[in-house]
């Protein structure tokens, strides 16, 4: 658990979600870690703020207006400077195959909502073990 | 397409054999009768035809005997009277006795007899001759002299008056036929004998009377020496004096009288009568060809033969029409019985004829009409089922996407309020009082027992829509067990009780199935056993059970179901009543989904119970093993 957050305290994330209170746990949880968060309430403000900056991880809701989730992945796939960066899915889409139709797409990993605060940081750290030290 | 070819195939041979069969069955029926009748009227008319020549010939015969006959007696009579007066005979006597020398009295007697010959007809010659055979007197002179003695009739004329056997003379066509009568004297004693030769053409005259014979009919005698003929024969090339033989004339020359089917003289098969005449020593034949005597006979087979050919072509083709007119509407009625299996309902037969067929044919139509409607009916069945079923799925398609939405709204004002509780529980929002620590962990339990609430739901709405795939995956269920009981332990010991892990050693190590669902279901009856029991243990056993199935055993010594509600215990939202509920929590769901998850996987479960002492589930599964395993075992 300290190994996990250690590595993810100077980490820039980007949280997209069209729910305020699905962001706020977030971001106060990964704040609360010593993580620099960014918000976007949907993909293209994702996009948007994504010229600008290159975070470490992209957590993104899949149900969003203006761009979805799966839009938003497929545009940043398309973006070389963004083609390491970890997406994950972090959706109330749980129904069986919502997983497996998320890793098909590419994301890198797939949390579901409710989120559990005490576990969200390893989850992460688990399901992407590619991460970048 | 080969269905209808050979369909067509076996429709000609059957209506082939059809047609055959029914005119087969006419000439038959009407052939044998015919055939029976002119067999039996030929039998019959043979019969009489033969009797009738039979009895023609027979009375020619008869016929020929009596005039014969009386000729015979007739020229025996002229030959007494020749000697009736008693001087005559006086004069004869002497002449022979004492004068046979003396001319005078030879002319005498000569005179008498050219008279007594001039009488009569059926004698060409008399004369007179001596007891040494030699003629004394004659009527004509060049017999006078000549010696008898050897000639057949001497030795007979002496014993008797008679009639003596017709004989040729040596060496020419003369046929003789010799009458004699003894000269007596006063004294009684034979002196002499008079001979008269009779006409050799009057037999021959007799013959040739042949009425009522036909073409080919004749009579004749044949003689006992060489089988000579005494008459002509009424063809051309059969001289007298040649020896015939036939069956006939061997039969009458051997003495026997009849009639009889043979091949006559002239190599042509005869029907002839033949008689011995004792008298004449001859035999006497009437004969008629075969070919002749018989043919109105013929004629008349002919005739009958004939009209029993044209009965039987006549039936023939009374039975081909007949058979034709029964085939033909059966051969209609087959086309349009192929049209509507083809699929054209509007083909009906044409009644022909108010008949047996015809009756089938308005069946027929009547079992076309019902068809059609029973096709139509069906087709609008099919449309309405097609639209229910498109109905049913979207239904299905909206009821998933409802219960997908369900689970996304549910799960994200869910997401807040545990992920906010959890912010506060774990001091990230600053420190709370231990009372409010206590509150927080109270929203906390709660907003859990929401989520599973809803995961149970959604499980069992997917169980239900039928959205559940079953995997088959090789798992080893020791270490399923084991991992069960990592799991479940701590909720166990948080409730003071034992869990005891027990797996069959018979086992098979490895088994093909959805490990996550068999866990899941396993989960479920502990997690309910832990629930239900307050002291004591509780156990899950994995059973091998010998063959085809394996169980999972779940047993605790918790409060037991009573009775009546073992019925019911695996429906949604049932536990044993309202105060269970209140008392022990829970959804309702774990046993339904349970139930529901074994089934799917092909098995089923059962729970025995005693209330106050603990209740035993059982999760029967089908045995799968993987391939290579199999192949061992």
């Amino acid at each position: 658990m300290s190994e996990a957050i250690s590595r993810i305290s100077d980490w820039r994330i980007l949280v997209v979600d069209d729910e305020m209170d699905s962001i706020d746990v977030v971001t106060e949880v990964l704040e609360f870690y010593g993580a620099t968060v960014y918000n976007a309430s949907n993909g293209l403000e994702a996009l948007e703020l994504l010229e600008t900056i290159t975070p470490d991880a992209i957590l993104s809701d899949l149900s969003m207006p203006k761009m979805d989730g799966w839009a938003l992945l497929a545009n940043i796939r398309k973006n070389e400077r963004l083609t390491a960066v970890p997406v994950v899915a972090l959706t109330a889409h749980a129904m069986a195959g919502d997983e497996q139709r998320g890793k098909a797409a590419g994301f890198s990993a797939y949390l579901t909502k409710p989120i559990s605060v005490i576990t969200l940081i390893q989850d992460l750290v688990d399901q992407l073990p590619g991460l970048r030290q | 397409m080969i269905n209808q070819a050979s369909m067509q195939s076996s429709r000609f041979r059957s209506l082939t054999s059809l047609r055959t069969t029914l005119t087969a069955a006419f000439v038959v029926l009407s052939v044998l009768p015919v055939a029976a009748a002119v067999f039996f009227s030929s039998q019959r008319i043979q019969a009489q035809s033969q009797a009738q020549v039979n009895t023609l010939l027979d009375a020619a015969a008869q016929n020929k005997l009596d005039t014969i006959q009386n000729w015979i007696a007739g020229s025996q009579q002229t030959l007494r009277i020749a000697l009736a007066h008693e001087d005559d005979v006086i004069e004869m006597t002497d002449f022979l006795s004492f004068h046979k020398d003396d001319e005078a009295a030879r002319a005498a007697v000569t005179k008498n007899l050219t008279d007594l010959l001039a009488k009569q007809q059926d004698f060409v010659s008399l004369f007179v001759y001596d007891l040494n055979g030699e003629i004394v007197a004659a009527t004509d002179p060049v017999d006078v002299g000549k010696f008898t003695k050897t000639a057949p009739y001497f030795e007979g004329s002496l014993v008797a008056d008679s009639v003596h056997p017709p004989f040729y003379n040596v060496g020419s066509s003369d046929l003789n036929l010799i009458f004699t009568r003894q000269i007596i004297d006063e004294q009684g004693k034979l002196v002499g004998v008079m001979a008269g030769r009779a006409n050799p053409n009057t037999l021959a005259a007799f013959m040739a009377q042949r009425a009522g014979l036909g073409e080919t009919g004749e009579t004749y005698l044949v003689s006992l020496e060489s089988n000579y003929f005494l008459t002509p024969s009424r063809f051309e090339g059969f001289p007298q004096r040649r020896s015939y033989h036939s069956e006939g004339i061997n039969r009458s020359l051997a003495g026997e009288d009849g009639l009889a089917s043979y091949v006559g003289y002239r190599d042509v098969p005869v029907i002839g009568v033949y008689r011995w005449l004792p008298d004449l020593q001859v035999g006497l034949m009437v004969e008629e060809d075969q070919a002749e005597a018989y043919a109105a006979l013929q004629q008349t087979q002919r005739a009958n033969l004939i009209a029993a050919v044209v009965a039987a072509l006549i039936s023939v083709i009374a039975g081909s029409v007949l058979a034709i007119r029964i085939v033909r509407p059966i051969g209609a009625l087959t086309r349009v019985t192929q049209a509507l299996a083809a699929g054209d309902l509007t083909q009906r037969a044409a009644i022909q004829a108010r008949n047996e067929i015809g009756d089938l044919g308005i069946a027929f139509n009547q079992m076309a009409s019902q068809l059609g409607e029973t096709l139509q009916s069906l087709e609008k069945s099919v449309q309405e089922a097609r639209v229910a079923t498109a109905m049913a799925r979207e239904a299905n398609r909206l009821k998933s996407e409802f219960l997908s939405t369900m689970s996304h709204e549910l799960r994200t004002p869910l997401n807040a309020i545990i992920g906010f509780t959890e912010i506060m529980m774990a001091g990230m929002s600053g420190p709370m009082s231990e009372k409010q620590q206590h509150k927080m962990s109270r929203i906390h339990l709660n907003s859990k027992r929401l989520l599973d609430l809803i995961n149970d739901l959604l499980d069992l709405a997917k169980i239900e829509a039928g959205r559940v795939d079953v995997l088959y995956e090789p798992f080893a269920p020791r270490d399923l067990a084991h991992g069960i009981r990592a799991q479940m332990e701590s909720l166990a010991e948080q409730r003071g009780l034992g869990l005891v892990v027990r797996v069959d050693p018979q086992l098979p190590t490895v088994l093909l199935g959805d490990a996550g669902r068999i866990e899941q279901a396993t989960k479920n009856l502990l997690s309910n056993a832990i629930k239900f029991t307050k002291e004591g243990s509780v156990e899950l056993a994995l059973h091998a059970n010998g063959g085809d199935v394996w169980e999972i055993v779940v047993t605790d010594s918790g409060i037991g179901i009573p009775p009546h509600a073992l019925e019911y215990i695996f429906d949604e939202f049932r536990q044993v009543d309202g105060t269970s509920q209140r008392a022990y929590g829970g959804s309702g769901l774990g046993l339904a989904i349970t139930r529901n998850l074994s089934r799917i996987m092909g098995g089923d479960i059962r729970v025995t119970s005693t209330v106050g002492q603990g209740s035993t589930f059982t999760i029967t599964l089908p045995v799968s093993l993987p391939e290579e395993l199999e192949a061992v075992a």
